[in-house]
């Protein structure tokens, strides 16, 4: 095993991200190497020896014009161009193809200082009920099926991160991103925080847990019926959570629409601006 | 001063800037001539002293942040039990958010940029480009007390309740406001940045408008030495963005301390600020800032490989539109920055390929250095080794960015160390080599003395490597995808494997540091033992080597009138010595017309 690679890819698109950065690393090492050899040779070559008579030249000559066009254009259509048609066509055809809402499993993550609220719609489909599987800093999601999570954050700005998952996106307080991922293989792995979030920053870890679908729904199942013996219509600040219904998942309690912006990478089932936090102001003061 | 202005016989608009460049004698009084004055020799040096004091702190700082990366939880050495009295020694979670957020905003706007644009920027372009001083001279005496106060004021944010700024050196709201940090710490950091950034924009003017109405008669654009060519984009960069940087941080300031919410957001505040704008203006201001540092370097660098491989510089006036282009398109990439922020697919891909568009001119300037190199006979001076330093390190620095550019890559590199190690290649890294080699360089025309060669050349070596080691291994950190900012990495699972590595890291950045004494050593002793430095050391063609060193206070005697551009060195008619000044007319071969009988 390589002690200094990567972290294990355990998603379905991440290997087009490492293949990507592959291909990163040859064409910078290949450009790295010229430049040093370059470098290297000059040193050697052109060291002041005794008698030695520099070569008089500026680089105004035509052909010097030439050699300076053709080489940065090379440099460009070698590795800008290159990566850059890489990643359009895989932001494109993957992690921008969102999945259909009702394909996938649904999530709402509500990081605050220092841990992860994690919601899931429960057996009846729909967000804000007696059955929404609420969890802290405990994120699980079955193999073979995407799961698409929308981000909000209660304080100050964290990052969404599943390294095993190349998974990264910022939950910002008062607008809303989503983000989608599917687990290929079961595994606990964990939940990071990339963005600077305060003192405790280094300590905003959850687990992040890809379990077998027959697993995954037995969990599932156990975990909604605790959650309607538990549920306390009044207890407000347990009943935070987003109005999905633009995307025809489902359509949530109070009817309330509030203030936000949805700076998302849309799926091509919602257009970003419809998709509004269901936490009004008025009502987000009880929290 | 009319009889000056003809013996040059030069035209009536170059006779300008000797009209406007009387003679003053130095002045008197202690005051005048030391503290406030508005020499910008003087001036430099005091920007200089500064900048290394910062430097020295802002270095400590980072060898405390790798000893808790390296021995989380040990006791620092030495100032521990100093510092961090309340934990036995050891780093607090709060210390160490308070350390890398003072270690980059101290680095960048106390150390480097008072030493490389303070300091350098004031020393040069007036005897670059043939001036006795520069334009604004009581301006310049102001952006410096300016900048002092700023200093002074960070400095006092560490001795107030509940600690200095924690929000690290971008502090993005809704950290940085009241509701993430509510002690005044923060506040006082808003503030210095404002007063920092207020005296940035006063030598921006004063470098400008000296560069544009007081260069010498027959200093053309393009006959300035190209560090002048960096000095002055930099200075356009510094004009155009600092005010907006300026505007984020009123705001912040207001939302901090008179209840406004421009930037406050979500649930735990009820109100309806955006916090992402503070990003689009910190970074419209931050992404130029990364080549308001490197700018001055790339132009130091630029002039020095040709300088010391005694040939013309490639394709000189490449270079400086190559510079001039990327000072444009540093303007238009800042949201390469934010691109886990969640902005429009269309958007994101704009920002992409416009910073992808940086790689043209970068692989000009490139080819500009190597092959200045071609076919030279390169002097191995301590400035050079440092010069060729800034290219090597710059190349692993630039060439990393295209990762971070590339959308789909940065998903998984964004926050990491990898980040920390690409930033610090280019901005600290060649930067701080950029400077070094800057006052190997120039120390002899500053202070008329010179450096020990033996010592420069140790620093070089014991700088380099530990350098190249510290900031590569953090890129192999943030492969491994080692998220930046962490008080105690060991607290995930799939980094603790990376401690080791860290542990290593710490130690080259220990090794590193220690090398530095040795600068401070040579630093010190050849102010007072150096050997005489004569005008012209390096035997060079700049107008700085015509005149004593260091430099009369109204810098020349004469204004002199630029034949040339920087850069003749080596030309095969020339037999006496290898170079030819600026302003020095053509050896023998008008003699020796003019002795054929006709
Ligand atoms: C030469 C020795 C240096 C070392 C060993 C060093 C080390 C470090 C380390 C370890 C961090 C990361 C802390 C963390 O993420 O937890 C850091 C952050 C930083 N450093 Fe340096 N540094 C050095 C020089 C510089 C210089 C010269 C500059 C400026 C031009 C600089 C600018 C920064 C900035 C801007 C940050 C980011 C602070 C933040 O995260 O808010 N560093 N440095
Ligand atoms: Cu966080
Ligand atoms: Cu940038």
């Amino acid at each position: 095993m390589l002690r200094f690679g990567m972290p294990p890819d355990w998603s379905l698109d991440g290997h087009r991200i490492d293949a990507l950065i592959g291909l990163a690393n040859g064409l910078v090492a290949f450009y790295f190497v010229v430049v040093v050899a370059a470098l290297a040779t000059m040193i050697v070559v052109f060291r002041r020896r005794p008698g030695r008579k520099v070569a008089y030249f500026d680089g105004s000559r035509r052909r010097d014009v030439w050699l300076a066009t053709a080489l940065s254009a090379l440099v460009f259509v070698s590795v800008d161009v290159n990566l850059e048609v890489h990643a359009d066509l895989d932001l494109h055809r993957h992690f921008w193809n969102f999945p259909k809402p009702e394909e996938a499993l649904r999530v709402e993550i509500m990081p605050q200082q220092w841990a992860w609220n994690i919601r899931y719609p429960g057996p009846d489909g729909k967000f804000g009920t007696a059955d929404d599987v609420v969890t802290l800093n405990d994120l699980r999601f079955p193999v073979g099926k995407p799961v698409l999570a929308r981000l909000m954050s209660k304080d100050v700005i964290h990052s969404f991160t599943l390294p095993f998952y190349r998974v990264k996106v910022d939950a910002n307080p008062g607008s809303m991103n989503e983000v989608w991922w599917q687990a290929e293989k079961p595994g606990t792995s964990e939940i990071a925080c990339s963005q600077m979030c305060g003192w405790a920053h280094y300590k905003m870890r959850g687990t992040a847990t890809a379990m077998e679908p027959a697993d995954f729904d037995r969990w599932y199942a156990e975990a909604a019926a605790e959650a309607r013996a538990g549920y306390d219509p009044k207890d407000t600040i347990a009943h935070w959570g987003w109005n999905w219904s633009s995307t025809g998942g489902d359509s949530s309690a109070g009817g309330e629409t509030g203030k936000g912006t949805a700076n998302v990478a849309p799926s091509p089932a919602a257009s970003p601006l419809a998709i509004v936090p269901r936490c009004a102001l008025a009502s987000c003061r009880a929290l | 001063m009319v009889s000056e202005t003809f013996a040059h016989g030069a035209e009536p608009r170059a006779a300008l800037p000797v009209e406007i460049q009387p003679i003053h004698p130095p002045p008197a009084s202690f005051w005048r001539r030391v503290v406030f004055s508005t020499d910008h020799k003087i001036i430099a040096r005091q920007f200089l002293g500064f900048g290394l004091f910062f430097l020295l702190i802002g270095g400590v700082m980072a060898l405390i942040i790798r000893w808790q990366l390296g021995a989380p939880g040990r006791p620092v050495p030495l100032i521990g039990e100093w510092t961090f009295p309340q934990n036995h020694g050891a780093v607090t979670p709060t210390g160490y958010a308070a350390l890398f957020t003072m270690h980059g905003t101290i680095m960048i706007f106390f150390a480097i940029t008072p030493i490389l644009i303070g300091a350098f920027g004031n020393f040069l372009i007036p005897l670059l480009i043939g001036a006795r001083d520069m334009a604004f001279p009581k301006l310049n005496m102001l952006s410096f007390w300016t900048q002092f106060v700023a200093g002074l004021v960070l400095i006092a944010s560490y001795f107030v309740p509940l600690g200095p700024a924690m929000g690290g050196w971008t502090s993005y709201p809704p950290l940085s406001t009241t509701v993430g940090q509510p002690g005044p710490g923060e506040t006082l950091w808003t503030l210095a940045l404002f007063i920092a950034g207020t005296s940035s924009i006063m030598g921006a003017i004063n470098y400008l408008t000296t560069i544009v109405r007081y260069r010498a008669p027959g200093m053309t654009y393009f006959r300035m030495p190209l560090t002048v060519w960096g000095l002055g984009l930099t200075a356009v960069l510094n004009a155009l963005f600092v005010p907006v940087v300026a505007s984020a941080l009123l705001m912040l300031l207001l939302d901090r301390v008179a209840g406004t919410r421009f930037f406050a957001a979500g649930l735990s505040i009820q109100t309806a600020g955006d916090p992402i704008v503070y990003q689009h203006l910190f970074w419209i201001f931050g992404h130029p800032e990364v080549y308001i540092l490197i700018l001055p370097a790339w132009g130091i660098v630029s002039d020095l490989l040709a300088f010391f491989a005694r040939k013309p510089a490639f394709g000189y006036r490449r270079t400086a539109l190559s510079m001039t282009a990327i000072t444009v398109l540093s303007a238009v990439v800042w949201g390469h920055h934010m691109f886990t922020v969640g902005m429009t697919p269309l958007l994101a891909e704009g920002f992409m390929t416009l910073t992808y568009l940086i790689s043209i001119p970068s692989a000009i300037l490139f080819l500009n250095w190597l092959m200045t190199l071609w076919g030279g006979a390169i002097r191995f001076q301590t400035p050079m080794l440092f010069a060729m330093g800034v290219v090597f390190v710059f190349g692993m620095g630039g060439l990393t960015g295209l990762h971070l550019a590339t959308l789909e890559t940065d998903i998984f590199l964004h926050d990491t160390y990898f980040v920390v190690g690409h930033f610090h290649l280019t901005m600290a890294a060649a930067v701080l080599l950029g400077s070094f080699a800057a006052i190997y360089f120039w120390y002899p025309k500053m202070f008329g003395r010179r450096m020990n060669e033996t010592l420069g050349v140790i620093h070089f070596l014991g700088t380099i490597v530990p350098l190249v080691l510290v900031f590569g291994g953090m890129l192999i950190l943030g492969y491994g995808g080692h998220p930046r900012r962490l008080y105690d990495p060991s607290q995930y699972a799939y980094l603790r494997h990376l401690m080791p590595l860290n542990r290593d890291i710490s130690i080259a950045a220990g090794v590193l540091g220690a090398f530095q004494l040795v600068f401070v050593y040579n630093f010190f002793v050849s102010l007072l033992a150096g050997k005489k430095a004569g005008e012209n050391p390096w035997e060079l063609t700049t107008l700085e080597w015509t005149v004593a060193s260091p430099p009369p206070h109204h810098n020349f005697d004469r204004i002199p009138l630029v034949l040339r551009g920087p850069h003749v060195l080596g030309r095969p008619d020339l037999t006496e010595k290898d170079w030819l000044g600026q302003a020095e007319p053509e050896p023998a071969a008008p003699l020796v017309a003019a002795a054929k009988p006709a």
